[in-house]
């Protein structure tokens, strides 16, 4: 549960970024963007790739 | 009248005619450019919304398997998309002169190339434009896919240097200018072979960039005598 809500912030952070670059192209929130949005968002899937995973291999059908 | 009124309607360039002399061409629903970022915003804002939605229905004790469709969409799908829509944005985005401009040790060489009075090679071209739009970009970069792959690489250091301020002024190139990207657009024009500057036996030398355009033809930029 912690981990998928961590996922999720971890998203919306990353989101809210790609948002921000989408209203208008700067070299701050391209910097923003390539540096803290994509690690971020890669985080999330990664942080829910793993929580789905566990939550497979503790039902057993794994 | 009625036959005034409709042409002001169907015109897309009408209601501009008062302020601008000669508007810019757009189409009636807007250009791919505006399409992207819009489906980007709406999809960024979407994914937003499911994100609240599931993280909201986790608080209220819904198990994670219920909501596996929504976090997936949410957390995988969805921030794909938006990624490749930023992509798009940003990279063209960055590409435009007032991109450039957008660090402070560029306002004068963006000034420069702006003032009308100015006669630097940069400026003639962008006051007769020789070069439509992202003048910066179209001078300064490569062509091919590489030459693309490799300004964009470029344009990333030189932030990365800004923001560290890991430069020296003046600004200078950090390799000498190559010819090929004035012959990408003046080579084989009459205008060019024709000119007793480029005589043909020169010609094979420019070629090789044993002799540069910029010998005749400098200065590219004139950054401290641009009006501030």
């Amino acid at each position: 549960m912690k981990a998928l809500q961590t996922a999720i912030v971890f998203a919306a952070i990353g989101v809210v970024v790609c948002l921000w670059l989408l209203t208008g192209v700067r070299w701050y929130n391209f910097l923003a963007f390539m540096l803290v949005a994509q690690p971020l968002l890669l985080l999330a899937v990664i942080v829910f790739v793993v929580a789905t995973l566990r939550e497979v291999k503790r039902k057993g059908l794994l | 009248m009625r036959w005034a009124l409709g042409a002001l309607l169907l015109s897309p360039g009408a209601a501009l005619g008062a302020t601008n002399a000669v508007p810019r061409p757009e189409g009636w629903i807007g250009t791919a450019e505006e399409w992207s970022q819009g489906l980007g915003i709406a999809l960024a804002v979407l994914t937003l919304v499911m994100l609240a939605v599931a993280w909201w229905r986790l608080r209220e004790g819904a198990r994670p398997r219920e909501l596996f469709g929504t976090l997936f969409f949410g957390l995988a799908v969805l921030p794909l998309i938006v990624i490749y829509f930023g992509y798009t944005k940003g990279f063209s985005g960055m590409e435009t002169v007032q991109a450039c401009g957008g660090c402070h040790v560029m306002t004068g060489h963006v000034n420069d190339l702006e003032n009308p009075m100015s006669e630097s090679l940069a400026a003639v071209h962008f006051k007769n434009r020789y070069i439509r739009e992202n003048q910066c970009y179209t001078c300064h970069s490569d062509y091919g896919v590489f030459g693309t792959l490799s300004a964009k690489a470029d344009g990333m250091g030189h932030v990365l240097h800004y923001v560290t301020g890991t430069y020296t002024l003046p600004l200078k190139i950090r390799h000498p200018y190559p010819n090929v990207r004035c012959f990408e657009c003046h080579a084989g024009s009459q205008k060019f072979l024709k000119s007793p500057g480029h005589p043909a036996e020169i010609q094979p030398q420019l070629a090789s960039n044993e002799v540069s355009c910029l010998t005749c033809h400098a200065p590219a930029h004139t950054p401290a005598g641009a009006k501030q």
